[in-house]
């Protein structure tokens, strides 16, 4: 029941187009089919026409055959092009619904999940799911159509003899049936050794280094012979089973063939049938055979798809972030601060504009509580706040919730109490992406996006202009080692940013916050990855901003804390230090 | 004619083959008999003759067992020879890249190139348990029955062999566009699951800047240029295959037709006309199928030239020495030149000496030649110039199991395979009991943090050890060091992230390690080497400034230029 269901739901992807991708699949099948009758009845009347000497009459029929065979291949033509077509469309339909909703869940999903492994699952499932569309279900049910097609006129020309090939049909299936569990087992346990054998070698390859350096890499090297070995051992029972099957699929079809020959001379001998019409059995036989054993064999596959596209609805299923954590309707926030940005100038940032005169709060946060499990606070009350223009470093040891509060900046979370206020506004009152656009993020792992280095400095917006981006390059101090690449600013960055260096991918991202233009900077550890030269750089690129824009650095290394004009430091010791040094406010 | 071990293999196990092709032979002699026995029986019934059955089944029953032996046996013997050359292929492969020279590796990428091998060593059982039999299977089929088909009449044969060429030809072009269609689509289907990939592993950046929609149009794109494509594909794929199968057609009209004039001629019998036509049937499923079994070996074929690529190279070369001088200097370099491509030196004419039981440390701009100078040291590379002497003997003199027995690495890309932390820590010796490795573990000062996972020492670390820190997989490392016990340490700090807290407890470790030990450090930042007895400052592939912190403080250079610069 649950299984009608779920292919109901697979199939609803597709829409009213539903009606056009089945019948692609019944003319596809039966078209298929039908040519083969056609070739089939060409053959009975050329040894009819043979026996009888009847030429005239033959002709036209064997002519006849001919175009209907023509005829049906064009039909299936048609139907397999449609049934294509649309299973490509509904994978694609598929793709794009479920990486949109990807995006869209809450930061907590991702962290939970890891992303590489939660990526291959659904790209597996997806894959699966597509391939309901692209082959299961067509090759479940053609066989079935397809015997139908073969049946009627085999039933025709001589009911006896077909019947009697069915049953032989029926004995095959049933060893088949039979021989295909031991089959599986012996393949699963294979396929486990091999497993490991793949396992073993991968082992060496990847840690080759250490494989060399240590003796258990020549140990990992003897183990894939012993295992090999056992691979070849345990192969010997399937050999066996494969064999028993060949010969039971080799011989049936010989004796099949010559006995019914025989039963059909003896059925011509008495006058039941035509010499024409027992070649033309035959030569159907052959593929009214092999669809009948393909009967059944693929529902367990579309099963198993099902089961896939199971979880992809669950996916479906899960909440995404809302877009604002602390209100369900956002409609009179997204009004008031739309009315609100019409009315900003935003010239004075992009000008650069020393803007620390003006004192205005930046970011405040008050009494902010937060906690990823109950029973462990991590903030607790936490206060800081950072006027416009001014450039404040936060320091803490590991674990005391740096990085949290950064995320916490972003609404990535809900914070549990207190409230966090960015240029006047309560995040109580502003959207999730409202948030997200007053503050530019440069991550301690500067992450590029596969494509050239002006589509991921243009992530910061992407309607910038190439002059913009330019500009953001200089203001990062990327744009000097940028136009010394070959490709300029259209080079490749490949996959993670893998072809530039560090300090290079880290300057990418400082350049795209620049370009983003946001009120307020925010570094989480920008520059603890780097070496001394590209630290260097990225720290110019700092002391430059310093004034013009609000910077907030999350950061342990002595050089970066030194460019702050104020140092918060977060932990136990927190209220007290701040005290001390720069007075309470 | 370059030597071919996969051929090799093959050729070890022929007689397996020959009675594989034989046993196919028989096969397919018992179908041609079997069926010329019915024409037979059609022509006598013809001529109005008794037909005697119980002759016809006799004979009939024989031929079917001879068939079910056949292909019994058939099938047998080809797994057993395709089991058979995979399983010694394997073994080859494996243990050549045990020993093959480390330059391999580097020059031909990342883990994950090499990891294709994995996929390719797989395509050699896919040709020789699929591809090969099936050739051969319908090769000799083919064979037999058009020599059947000669013997009923000479000119049937004619007219089917010019017949077929034709097809066969159309055939094979069809399958190689079909399979560069394919090459098109896997192409446009992998880009966008590296967008979402994308997506996903840049979520946090995707997110602060609110790139979702972006990002989504992205993706909507490639999936729409999947489609667009698969169109194209299916049309192209259709009218091909539609092509195919009217122009297979053809040839069994004509065949058909013309058996029918000689039949009216009275040259063939109907009995005749009828095994023609059944055996036509089967000839064509086994000649129109080569092309594709054909194509798919040349596919695996392909694959398999690369694992050849690899048992072609050179081994790593060693001697005999296996334990030098212990009261030489444990290592020095003397005039040692090295490059990875000519003209482009690394290290030029590089000299120093390390005694035993001293602290080195290298220091210097990274492309400086310090990780190339590890990589010597461990005999990864040999020099192009000078000599290396370990244990004041040539270290191509040394047997290179045993020289390496001398050293314990911790480099800087700690790989940690998919296993327990145990047999992590344990690659390094692996007859040590558990005490061995706690003991390892506490001195790398990861311990506590194994006993704070849930599962202890029993944790598997993920692929690649994701699930541990930068600063977590070094100190495995640095256990892993522990355990080897080795009198020479090599350490190449690590430049990635560590928070302070961790730099220190790494910072301990490694002291610890380098106690009583021969030791050589390269490091990236410069308060860690102060300590050393002596500090080498690289630059361009030469010493340019040596001596103790102290020293080289004192005399206002690059290194105190650089010790500068870090401060600052």
């Amino acid at each position: 029941m649950k299984l009608t269901k779920l292919f109901f739901r697979v199939m609803k992807i597709m829409g009213s187009r539903c009606v056009i991708y089945l019948s692609g699949i019944f003319f596809m099948s039966t078209g298929w089919a039908m040519f083969t009758v056609m070739s089939s009845l060409l053959i009975k009347n050329v040894v009819d026409a043979a026996q009888t000497g009847d030429t005239r009459r033959m002709r036209n029929v064997i002519i006849g055959n001919i175009l209907g065979g023509l005829l049906s291949m064009l039909i299936y033509r048609a139907a397999a092009i449609a049934y294509n077509v649309e299973a490509k469309r509904a994978y694609g339909k598929l793709c794009k619904l479920i990486y949109a909703h990807e995006v869209r869940l809450p930061y907590t999903y991702y962290e939970e999940h890891h992303s590489g492994d939660f990526m291959s699952k659904l790209s597996y499932d997806m894959e699966k799911v597509g391939s309901i569309y692209g082959s299961r279900l067509r090759r479940t049910v053609a066989p079935i159509l397809q015997v139908l097609v073969y049946l009627a006129p085999m039933l025709i020309l001589s009911w006896q003899i077909t019947l009697c090939l069915v049953g032989v049909n029926l004995l095959m299936l049933l060893i088949n049936g039979v021989l295909i569990k031991p089959m599986k087992r012996v393949a699963q346990d294979l396929a486990a050794t091999n497993g490991k054998m793949t396992e073993k070698l991968s082992n060496l390859l990847q840690g080759m280094e250490q494989a060399r350096m240590y003796a258990a890499g020549k140990e990992t090297v003897l183990e894939f012979l012993e295992q090999n070995k056992i691979f070849a051992k345990k192969n010997n029972r399937r050999i066996i089973y494969t064999a028993c099957l060949e010969s039971a699929n080799n011989g049936f079809d010989l004796l099949c063939a010559l006995a019914f020959l025989m039963v059909g001379i003896s059925f011509v001998a008495q006058g039941h049938t035509t010499l024409g019409a027992l070649t033309a059995i035959y030569s159907l036989y052959g593929n009214f055979s092999n669809q009948f054993l393909q009967l059944g064999r693929y529902l367990p596959e579309l099963v198993g798809c099902l089961a896939n596209a199971d979880n992809i609805f669950k996916f479906m299923e899960e909440a995404e972030e809302p877009e604002s954590w602390y209100r369900d309707d956002v409609s009179e926030i997204k009004a008031k601060q739309n009315r609100v940005s019409a009315e900003e100038v935003p010239e004075k940032r992009i000008s650069g504009e020393d803007l620390s005169e003006e004192g205005m709060p930046a970011v405040t946060m008050s009494d902010i509580c937060f906690s990823y499990r109950p029973d462990k606070p991590l903030l607790d009350g936490f206060s800081m706040h950072v006027d416009t223009g001014e450039s404040v470093a936060l320091t803490g040891h590991s674990g005391c919730g740096k990085s949290t509060l950064s995320r916490l900046l972003l609404g990535l979370y809900p914070v549990k109490s207190g409230d966090i206020r960015l240029c006047g506004d309560s995040y109580k009152e502003l959207t999730n992406a409202q948030i997200r656009q007053r503050i530019a993020y440069v991550p301690q792992e500067p992450y590029l996006f596969r494509g050239s280095i002006r589509e991921n400095i243009r992530v910061g917006r992407i309607d910038a202009t190439d002059e913009e981006i330019v500009q953001a390059a200089r203001l990062a101090y990327a744009h000097e080692f940028i136009e010394k690449l070959e490709d300029g600013y259209d080079t490749e960055v490949g996959e993670r940013g893998g072809r530039l260096s560090g300090g290079q991918r880290q300057r990418i991202a400082i350049a795209r916050a620049i370009l983003k233009n946001a009120p307020v900077i925010l570094l989480d550890e920008a520059t603890s990855a780097l070496d001394n030269e590209s630290e260097r750089l990225v720290n110019a690129a700092l002391k430059d901003m310093h004034g013009q824009r609000t910077l907030l650095m999350i950061a342990h290394r002595p050089s970066t804390i030194a460019l702050a004009d104020r140092i918060q430091t977060l932990g136990s010791a927190q209220a007290f230090e701040d005290e001390k040094i720069y007075g309470t406010d | 004619m370059r030597e071919n071990i996969f051929l090799k293999c093959v050729l070890r196990y022929c007689p397996l083959f020959l009675l594989e092709l034989v046993l196919s032979w028989v096969l397919a002699r018992a179908v041609v008999e079997g069926n010329s026995l019915i024409g037979t029986a059609v022509d006598s019934l013809l001529a109005g003759e008794e037909v005697v059955f119980t002759s016809f089944l006799v004979s009939l029953l024989i031929l079917t067992g001879i068939g079910f032996l056949a292909a019994f046996f058939k099938s047998f013997t080809a797994s057993h020879f395709s089991i058979r050359v995979q399983t010694r292929y394997k073994a080859l492969v494996a243990r050549k890249l045990y020993r093959l020279e480390y330059r391999y590796f580097d020059e031909n990428g990342s883990a994950t190139v090499i990891n294709k091998m994995n996929a390719d060593i797989a395509e050699a059982d896919a040709l020789l348990g699929e591809a090969l039999p099936f050739i051969c299977t319908d090769a000799v089929a083919a064979v037999t029955y058009a020599f059947y088909v000669a013997s009923i009449n000479k000119s049937l044969l004619l007219i089917m062999l010019i017949c077929y060429p034709a097809v066969l030809w159309f055939t094979n072009r069809v399958v190689k566009k079909l399979m560069s269609l394919k090459k098109v689509h896997r192409q446009k289907s992998d880009t966008i699951t590296e967008i979402a990939q994308d997506c996903m592993s840049g979520i946090l950046v995707l997110r602060a800047f609110g790139a979702e929609e972006h990002f989504g149009r992205k993706l909507a794109q490639a999936a729409d240029d999947l489609v667009a494509n698969e169109e194209k594909r299916t049309r192209t794929s259709n009218n091909a295959i539609l092509t195919r199968r009217i122009l297979s057609w053809m040839p069994n009209i004509i065949c058909a037709i013309y058996a029918y004039v000689l039949v009216t001629r009275g040259v063939v019998s109907i009995g005749g006309l009828m095994t023609f036509i059944l055996i036509l049937g089967r000839f064509v499923d086994a000649f129109v199928g080569l092309p594709y079994d054909v194509v798919e070996a040349r596919e695996h074929w392909v694959c398999i030239r690369r694992v050849e690529d690899i048992l072609r190279q050179q081994d790593e070369e060693s001697g005999t020495e296996v334990s030098g001088q212990r009261d030489a200097d444990a290592l020095v370099f003397d005039r040692v030149s090295f490059h990875y491509t000519e003209n482009v030196p690394v290290l030029r004419e590089l000299s120093f000496r390390i005694p035993n039981n001293s602290t080195v440390a290298f220091v210097g701009d990274s492309g400086g030649g310090k990780s190339t100078i590890f990589r010597l040291l461990c005999g990864f590379y040999k020099p192009c110039g000078g000599d290396y002497l370990l244990y004041g003997k040539s270290f191509r003199d040394w047997n290179v199991e045993a020289a390496r027995e001398q050293i314990a690495l911790v480099s800087q890309n700690v790989f940690l395979f998919p296993d327990t932390i145990r047999a992590n820590v344990a690659y390094a010796d692996r007859s040590a009991d558990d005490d061995a490795v706690r003991e390892a573990c506490r001195n790398a000062g990861i311990h506590d943090f194994i006993m704070s996972l849930p599962e202890q020492y029993d944790t598997e670390v993920g692929e690649r050890g994701v699930l541990l820190s930068g600063g977590e997989r070094q100190r495995i490392s640095i256990a892993r060091a522990f355990l080897k016990n080795a009198p020479i340490l090599l350490m190449d700090e690590p430049t990635s992230a560590v928070d302070v807290e961790t730099e220190g407890l790494i910072q301990a470790a490694m002291e610890r390690l380098s106690e009583g030990r021969t030791c050589v450090i390269i490091a990236h930042r410069l308060s860690t080497v102060r300590h050393a007895d002596k500090i080498l400052v690289l630059k361009d592939g030469a010493v340019a400034e040596s001596g103790s912190h102290v020293e080289l403080m004192a005399r206002n250079g690059i290194y105190k230029a650089m010790y500068g610069e870090e401060e600052a």
